[in-house]
């Protein structure tokens, strides 16, 4: 079955549940490969950093545990398995805390912890309103910014009250 | 066999404190700090044979402060986990002395942060997946616990003053501390803010300084000059190291910590007289007193209210001032020891504890990160 990866927004990639999956780590290869032919391979931070290049947040789940890994690592914290297989998140996810960090120069920008629907939680940012107007429980989107050492992963607050679902079919 | 009062502390010290000039090192302060608490124990240089520190300007203090003291130790532990390794020192020197590895232990630390420009040595690395976020550390770490304490149990600003307020009615009792002016609740609301909940007055001071304490088996303690403090039960405990991965925000390894030093003591917090805990940051002290079973999870914030954490309050907590008004040299938790000491003592003065037999010291390092508990306490406690 050949599947769409690479889209810029993030959201809407081909679901299985709430989360998608493929490639895998291949014994005795001394690195992550992934068994997709279009899936990123080499060390975890690199596929992590490819994903994002590719407008999409990866993130690792254990083959073993079912537990999803985030940071990308090479072994599963939960239960020490090496067989970990990348998926990437649907996008969604709720602030977890937030803080607004103030300087003497320069409006004060956001930094948050974020809830992914999948059950990770990453350290990002909401953009699109005031750095103190975010709140703990805003629902949140990602997205991908341009910076300057690379792509990184923010967060924008989705519609306020709940969207209606997005199409499950890929763009095809 | 359980180390329960099996080592005691002897000897304790601060060297020169709060903004020491330019020109001291922090191996300065460890000698004039070492100096002291020798003097303190009455006990000699020569009689060291175990060396214990961390440091943020020393890759190998222990190496760097045998070299400057001229001691040759058979014993040396550089366990590094930010403010609470001093009291992981004190738990792995008891143990070390109980096995035989050493017989006096040296615990010290010094640190010129506020001389050397005021910006706190941290010589932490920054996670690659937080760093594009520039959160200010540690302080923004400390910001997002408090933000998801405050949405869960309905904690606010005003109460996390209530910590700095007490914290500084301490402090005006003990003339060692760096800030004794008159602080309000609406002074801390008011201050500039750092990162949102946590303004500058929720923030522990920059100042230099620096200590050392002397451990050694409970049978030569008492022997020495100044009646022991013996360790009575301690635990340790750390569950992440960056912010990102700490799974509860609101819950810190503390309540691992704790009860294991709990169960070694056979006490609990009941029994504690004075509670000297890490307060980096405001949101630290109510986060620790409910972690360390003062109060339930959530109440931590009307524990610290109407003053019952400052003198004459239900609950004596950091009776110096805390890092929050007395001294905050980069790590704090070398100084908590200090203060436990002279509490069990009956040394502090204005600010002594009537009957303060038993003390509890929380070492917090990194974000929230490391949590170990140290219960000291007096003869009468063995
Ligand atoms: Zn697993």
């Amino acid at each position: 079955m050949r599947r769409r990866f690479f889209r810029c927004s993030g959201e809407s990639y081909r679901t299985v549940g709430a989360w998608s999956f493929r490639g895998g780590y291949e014994e005795g290869k001394g690195e992550i490969a992934v068994a997709s032919e279009d899936a990123p391979a080499g060390a975890p931070a690199e596929v992590y950093g490819r994903y994002l290049e590719g407008g999409r947040l990866g993130f690792q789940r254990c083959r073993d545990c079912s537990s999803m890994v985030f940071y990308p690592r090479v072994l599963c914290p939960v239960c020490g398995s090496v067989d970990l297989e990348w998926g990437t998140s649907g996008g969604r996810g709720v602030v977890y805390a937030t803080t607004a960090v103030h300087s003497r120069d320069g409006e004060p920008y956001n930094v948050a912890l974020v809830d992914l629907e999948e059950g990770i939680r990453m350290m990002s940012r909401v953009e699109g309103i005031p750095a103190e107007e975010v709140e703990v429980g805003r629902r949140v989107r990602f997205e991908v910014r341009e910076e300057d050492d690379g792509p990184v992963a923010v967060f924008v607050p989705m519609a306020e009250p709940e969207e209606p679902e997005e199409s499950e079919e890929p763009a095809r | 066999m359980s180390p329960r009062g099996r080592a005691a502390i002897v000897g304790v010290a601060e060297s020169d404190l709060g903004e020491v000039g330019p020109g001291l090192t922090p191996l300065d302060l460890i000698g004039q700090a070492t100096f002291r608490a020798l003097d303190d124990a009455g006990l000699e240089k020569e009689d060291v044979d175990g060396l214990f520190s961390a440091s943020a300007y020393y890759h190998m203090p222990t190496l760097s402060m045998g070299e400057y003291l001229g001691i040759r130790p058979r014993y040396s532990d550089a366990t590094s986990m930010g403010g609470s390794s001093f009291v992981s020192h004190l738990f792995h020197a008891a143990v070390a002395i109980d096995a035989g590895l050493c017989e006096v232990a040296l615990i010290a630390y010094g640190s010129t942060q506020r001389s050397s420009g005021g910006r706190l040595v941290s010589g932490s690395e920054t996670l690659p997946y937080e760093a594009p976020y520039r959160p200010r550390y540690p302080v923004s770490m400390y910001a997002l616990a408090a933000s998801r304490h405050m949405y869960e149990y309905g904690t606010t600003r005003e109460q996390l003053a209530e910590v700095a307020v007490a914290a500084r009615e301490w402090a005006k009792l003990n003339p060692k501390a760096f800030v004794r002016d008159d602080l309000s609740v609406e002074d801390v609301l008011d201050s500039r803010m750092i990162s949102s909940p946590l303004s500058v007055l929720d923030c522990c001071l920059v100042t230099d300084g620096g200590g050392a304490v002397l451990v050694t088996s409970s049978e030569r303690a008492r022997d020495l000059r100044k009646p022991p403090v013996y360790l009575l039960g301690a635990g340790e405990a750390h569950w992440h190291r960056n912010i990102s991965q700490m799974p509860d925000l609101t819950v810190s390894a503390a309540a691992e910590s704790g009860p294991q030093a709990y169960r070694m003591a056979k006490l609990g917090p009941e029994a504690v007289n004075v509670a000297l805990l890490y307060d980096a940051f405001t949101i630290n002290t109510v986060l620790f007193l409910e972690d360390l079973g003062f109060c339930e999870k959530g109440e931590g914030g009307a524990f610290v209210s109407g003053g019952r954490i400052s003198p004459g309050g239900e609950l004596a907590v950091n009776t110096n001032g805390g890092g929050l008004s007395y001294n905050h040299p980069g790590m704090y938790g070398l100084l908590l020891l200090v203060e436990a000491a002279r509490q069990v003592r009956g040394e502090c003065g204005e600010r002594q504890v009537a009957g303060a037999n038993v003390a509890l010291v929380h070492g917090n390092g990194g974000v929230l990160s490391s949590q170990v508990s140290a219960v000291l306490g007096s003869e009468e406690t063995l």
